[in-house]
């Protein structure tokens, strides 16, 4: 006899969506159908760039689901503090709620210390918080962008256990179409154990970098269907923190 | 900590008819932000100041993560008479030594609370606390048509006459006044030192 | 997992619905909804918001009840939707009650925005979803307060976002088409109604687990309200539907 839950189409799972089992026991003697799971893959993109002097990050604005798009305008990036940002892909319920506790720190921190979060204080908390849950992990996919204490741009990317590494050539992505966007990145500015490039890469001013994410957006946006609508281009320097919207095709 | 064996208490007097704790709590920090639309001013027990400070923020933070949104302040200072009143009448209590002035801004304007150790609340257009908030008082109550009515630049000159008081005979000056301002589109901002210069220079000081 | 019969019976037994689970276990969690409502479809218009779901308990394929209500209003301005499980969205509502108790509490005249209430709830599913024990509801919170038209959604793992319209389930795939081709900015309150009623209409036409009977609410300066059930008008001599197969090959479909 057919079980109630198999009437229900909305919890059929493609095994590529789940992310894990979190270890909770729901099995039992007949096998089920359908299984929980407290996870969803939305998409997200997150591209940065850091500069001698700035540093710029980039992510799109489109909430999917399979084959659905729920939104088309989801912010995806947290301004931390004046000088760092910080961009996730993921499990977009996950990436709220790990905001929500790096906000609290953050506001917590400046009352206990008179002074804001530096930008690598903020890596190691963000890495810190997402180990703390480990056996249950954020499902974000996490790029950190902003001024180190000298002001040199700072760029470090995470895995959803908060495995980090500050990027040595300044450039990293993350999330859905990181796999298609990281080559392009590696040609134009690769410099450390990339053989497709020059040796010497063009140092790029801030204006030349925000273009050149924009136009990998545009051509990420075209092959990743996770990837679209419109990216929040964050730009960080000195005296504070530009934030612009660049549309792309909403299709 | 204490300097003398007249200053445990706010409420212990010296024999040459000081209030040391008081005292104290003047020279240091007496403005703290809870929150961006919420600050508070102390009298009384700077450490008592501090942990009441350190529960009004956490509330803060807590309704920020459950709402996303600012608290209410006069919830809020509800809450606070009530651990306050709670203190008073517990044997293995003491009450909180300190009174405050809460200002918060909220969607339906401007609030000025202030709380007693007593547990009592009252919401006031203008009001001063501590050991000389008489002269503060009865300047503010002779200019209250002004003060409802003032910008903000005006209302921080007021503060200052106010803190300065018939009675007082020191001026006001960048070393010994600070101001907190707070309302509709100005998060909590506390102004000292140099902040102070422009007000300052216009009240002739 | 258990069968109808199965839950008909341990339903009345009070004994533990899975098969393969010892009546000793502590608890069991919701794994899967029992009585469950379908789409809720929402819009924002010249006017505030207005929102329709249709009356259904489906009790796996069995049409089980037939006028449930699925919108809520809570609060003095807002109104809430669900589908998907209908005894935790009970459950929803009793958390709401409770919000209004605690501002009615305070007396101070004021009660939580519909921002404010979407903001919890996503929390409190999040919070559920993250204990393995979920809500199984999609919840629209709609509202209009201080001038400002809101429309947010959360789904049962607490993903949430606002939005200018929305549909949930089915209605996902089968009534955003038709609101994202004709939902325009300040409609008015019968241009808003009639879309709606499309979108019903044709959810009504595909969907399995629906009825032709429709509450309608909406959110406005006025306050939230929602109407008693209504039918949509249906029209069902279109050729393709008297005679599935005319002309084609498609088995039924266009």
């Amino acid at each position: 006899m057919a079980s109630i839950a198999s009437s229900e189409g909305d919890r059929t799972l493609d095994p590529a969506m789940q992310v894990g089992g979190a270890g909770v026991d729901v099995a039992s003697s007949t096998p089920l159908q359908h299984r929980f799971s407290p996870y969803s893959w939305n998409g997200g993109t997150v591209l940065a760039v850091a500069g001698k002097d700035y540093c710029v990050v980039a992510t799109d604005k489109r909430l999917a689901e399979g084959y659905s798009i729920l939104s088309r305008k989801i912010d995806r990036a947290l301004q931390l503090t004046d000088k760092t940002v910080i961009a996730c892909g993921g499990s977009h319920n996950d990436v709220e709620a790990l905001y929500n506790h790096l906000k609290l720190r953050a506001v917590m921190y400046k009352y206990n210390h008179e002074e804001d979060l530096s930008t690598i204080g903020a890596a190691q908390l963000l890495s810190n918080t997402l180990y703390y849950k480990r056996f249950f992990p954020y499902y974000a996919l996490a790029v950190i962008a902003g001024l180190d204490d000298d002001g040199v741009g700072y760029v470090a990317g995470y895995d959803a256990v908060g495995s980090y590494l500050r990027s040595r050539d300044g450039y990293t992505a993350n999330g859905s179409a990181a796999a298609i966007a990281m080559p392009i990145l590696d040609n134009a500015l690769g410099k450390v154990g990339v053989s497709s490039g020059l040796d010497e890469k063009p140092e790029y001013s801030i204006a030349d970098t925000i273009e050149m994410l924009k136009d990998i957006f545009v051509t990420v946006g075209e092959r990743d269907i996770l990837c679209g609508d419109a990216v929040d281009i964050y730009a960080i320097t000195a005296t504070g923190t530009e934030h612009e919207v660049f549309e792309l095709k909403a299709d | 900590m204490n300097r003398n064996q007249y200053d445990t208490d706010v409420s212990t007097w010296s024999p040459q008819g000081k209030l040391h704790q008081v005292e104290y709590a003047m020279e240091s920090k007496k403005l703290f932000k809870v929150d961006d639309h919420i600050g508070i001013g102390v009298a009384g027990l700077t450490a008592d100041a501090r942990s009441l400070a350190t529960y009004m923020r956490t509330e803060c933070l807590n309704h920020r993560f459950q709402f996303n949104s600012p608290i209410i302040t006069g919830r809020l200072v509800s809450d606070l008479a009530d651990k306050h009143q709670a203190r008073t009448q517990a044997s293995w209590k003491r009450p909180y030594g300190v009174g405050l002035l809460v200002g918060g801004f909220d969607r339906d304007g401007p609030h000025l609370y202030q709380t007693c150790p007593s547990g009592n609340l009252y919401e006031y257009k203008a009001m001063a606390i501590g050991s000389r908030a008489q002269s503060a008082k009865t300047y503010m109550e002779k200019h209250l048509a002004s003060i409802e009515s003032a910008d903000l630049e005006t209302l921080v000159i007021h503060a200052l006459k106010a803190l300065e008081g018939p009675a007082n005979d020191k001026d006001v000056s960048m070393e010994n006044a600070s101001v907190s301002v707070l309302g509709k589109g100005q998060p909590f901002q506390i102004l000292e030192g140099d902040d102070l210069k422009p007000f300052l220079d216009q009240m002739g000081r | 997992m258990a069968t109808v019969s199965q839950t008909l019976a341990c339903a009345a037994s009070g004994a533990d619905v899975s098969a393969g689970r010892s009546a000793a276990d502590p608890h069991k969690h919701t794994t899967s909804p029992i009585v469950t409502g379908t789409s809720v479809v929402a819009l924002k218009y010249k006017d505030g918001v207005m929102m329709a779901a249709d009356t259904l308990g489906s009790y796996g394929s069995l049409s089980r009840f037939t006028d449930l209500r699925r919108i809520v209003t809570t609060g003095g301005y807002t109104l809430v939707g669900a589908d998907g499980d209908y005894s935790d969205f009970q459950y929803v509502q009793d958390i709401l009650k409770e919000l209004e108790v605690e501002d009615a509490c305070v007396a101070d005249g004021i009660t939580h925005s519909p921002k404010e209430i979407w903001c919890c709830m996503a929390r409190i599913l999040y919070h559920r979803r993250s204990k393995m024990n979920p809500l199984w509801n999609n919840l629209v919170i709609a509202g209009f307060h201080e001038g400002e038209a809101f429309l947010g959604t959360t789904d049962k793992i607490g993903t949430s976002y606002e939005c200018d319209f929305v549909a949930t389930g089915m209605g996902l795939h089968m009534a955003m088409p038709i609101l994202r081709r004709h939902w325009k900015p300040n409609m008015s309150e019968s241009e808003a109604r009639e879309l709606l009623e499309s979108c019903m209409r044709t959810l009504f036409y595909r969907d399995c687990r629906t009825i032709n009977k429709i509450t309608f609410a909406s959110a406005t300066k006025k306050g939230p309200s929602v109407d008693e059930p209504v039918e949509v008008s249906t029209e069902w001599s279109y050729q393709s539907f008297v005679d599935p197969k005319a002309g084609s090959d498609t088995g039924g479909s266009w």
